[in-house]
């Protein structure tokens, strides 16, 4: 039966928008680093990494990370608690998939990045088409929100899935980022955003790992290649992306809806070649990190965000290290 | 129709929704994407119904409206007993519904809802026959998957 399934699946083209050729990220001149530290934290931020918050941005690390907005649209713009939370959460990442955004007004992350930037942040955003299908009522989009003073991104690095045998209800969006630093070699790496369809997952779980494997392909020589999302399900229960070889998924049984419930959302990474990871990782408590009840915590998102910490600059693979010849590759 | 307020209330609470599902259903037809996406997103919520709404959701599987008919066959897989009226109605979406969103749902619905009767077998099998694979092959793979083989009983919550 997998092998009825995944035969067309293995015609997945991954195809990138027009303006991705002649682009080279490597090119794009590095900025001087941040050496001012940590970014000052509101007092929810203040507290110390652990299971339910996240560690404080430094010079030698990025913090990437996961959110589903649940339907950020109109009714969410026009409360501004809510926007603060949000933005709030952004300005604790250095770059964040985000989900579900569902509004048809394609000014809304810019209203919402005035509010993050309004503190002197520089956040930029790339966001995906509406995605989706006409009967399910909705469309959806992605978007990769990313701090511009720490990473070199933008719409001309993503792009996409395509995906023509429809075996997915919403395609990925993939997006090429690289560290701003000159402490070394500029991690960088791309990113898959998926939002799986809950009454799919089977078929959709298997297909990503297709989709992992032909972005790979695809972004080859990048061999940092990141899964991260709303997968829907847990680890143990993610089918073939369970199964594909070193591939890790870093959110280990702990809730990520915000009934504290299930485990949705994740970052997936080849441990042998994003030997950048650093090993900490976790889900952001929305109620205790901001000190609300969970009843307010759902008026943010039924969602938790989830982050992992990586280090700027790029590190020896696995293989190369366990060879005796530390190279750093891309 | 519910207003925004209803609808965010039945997405926190899944009795609510269960109770309001065909207010929810009705809600679809709004004009308004968000009010649709928050519908949706509280039927969502539902995981099984209680059979008695066979009689509401059934004939809205046929609707005219796409999105209504579409989440009215993902209702109808959900209801809990019944078990021949739900897989009646969803054969018939099957094969008579106009937009092809809704007959792949009708499929997908078929194949969630565990053994089917032989002639609901038999009727996906003669569609399959007429080729549907060269016209729409996500449908074909929605029936395929329907015509494997179920557990004898649904799955979850709506077990009997």
């Amino acid at each position: 039966m997998k092998r009825k399934l995944l035969y067309p699946a293995a015609a997945f083209l991954v195809l990138s928008v027009a303006s991705y050729f002649g682009c080279d990220l490597a090119s794009i001149p590095r900025s001087v680093p941040t050496d001012d530290g940590p970014r000052a934290a509101a007092s929810p931020g203040e507290a110390p990494a652990g299971p339910s918050t996240i560690p404080d941005r430094t010079p030698q690390t990025l913090l990437i990370g996961s959110f589903n907005m649940q339907r950020l649209g109109p009714s969410k713009l026009s409360k501004p608690w809510v926007l603060e939370k949000f933005a709030h959460i952004i300005r604790s990442f250095d770059v964040l998939a985000l989900q579900e955004i569902t509004s048809q007004d394609q000014t809304t992350l810019d209203q919402l990045l005035r509010i993050v930037n309004s503190d002197g942040s520089q956040y930029a955003y790339t966001i995906s088409p509406r995605i989706g299908r006409a009967a399910t009522g909705y469309y959806e989009q992605y978007a990769f929100v990313y701090d511009s003073q720490r990473v070199v991104s933008g719409p001309q690095f993503a792009y996409v899935v395509q995906d023509q045998a429809d075996l997915l209800h919403r395609e990925p969006f993939v997006g090429r980022f690289q560290a701003r630093t000159d402490l070394g070699q500029a991690f960088s790496f791309s990113l898959i955003n998926i939002h799986t369809d809950p009454d799919e997952i089977d078929t959709e779980l298997d297909v990503l790992a297709q989709v992992v494997a032909s972005v790979r392909q695809f972004e080859y020589p990048e061999d940092d290649v990141l899964l991260l999302g709303d997968l829907n399900s847990a680890p143990g229960r993610l089918g073939q992306l369970d199964r594909l070889p070193n591939v890790v998924a870093l959110i280990q049984a702990v809730p990520t809806n915000t009934r504290g419930s299930k485990t949705l959302d994740n970052v997936l990474i080849d441990r042998t070649t994003t030997t950048e990871f650093t090993g900490r990782s976790g889900v952001i408590d929305l109620a205790s990190w901001f000190k609300i009840s969970q009843e307010e915590a759902l008026m943010i998102s039924d969602h938790l965000p989830v982050w992992a910490e990586f280090a700027i600059v790029e590190q020896p693979t696995m293989t190369t290290a366990a060879a005796g010849s530390p190279a750093i590759r891309r | 129709m519910l207003s925004m307020e209803e609808l965010q209330a039945c997405v926190a609470d899944p009795k609510l929704a269960v109770a309001r599902v065909v207010e929810l259903l009705q809600t679809l037809r709004s004009e308004s994407e968000e009010m649709r996406a928050w519908a949706a997103d509280a039927l969502q919520q539902i995981e099984c119904l209680p059979a008695a709404n066979l009689g509401a959701i059934g004939p809205l599987c046929m609707d005219s409206y796409p999105v209504v008919a579409n989440w009215a066959c993902k209702m109808t897989s959900r209801i809990a007993g019944a078990r021949s009226g739900a897989e009646e109605t969803l054969l018939r979406t099957l094969t008579l519904h106009p937009h092809v969103e809704v007959r792949q749902q009708a499929a997908k619905g078929l194949g969630h809802m565990g053994a089917l009767h032989p002639s609901t077998l038999a009727a996906m099998q003669t569609l399959l026959e007429r080729g549907i694979d060269q016209t729409d092959a996500r449908l074909a793979r929605c029936i395929r998957r329907a015509l494997q083989p179920q557990p004898t009983t649904p799955p979850g919550p709506c077990a009997p």
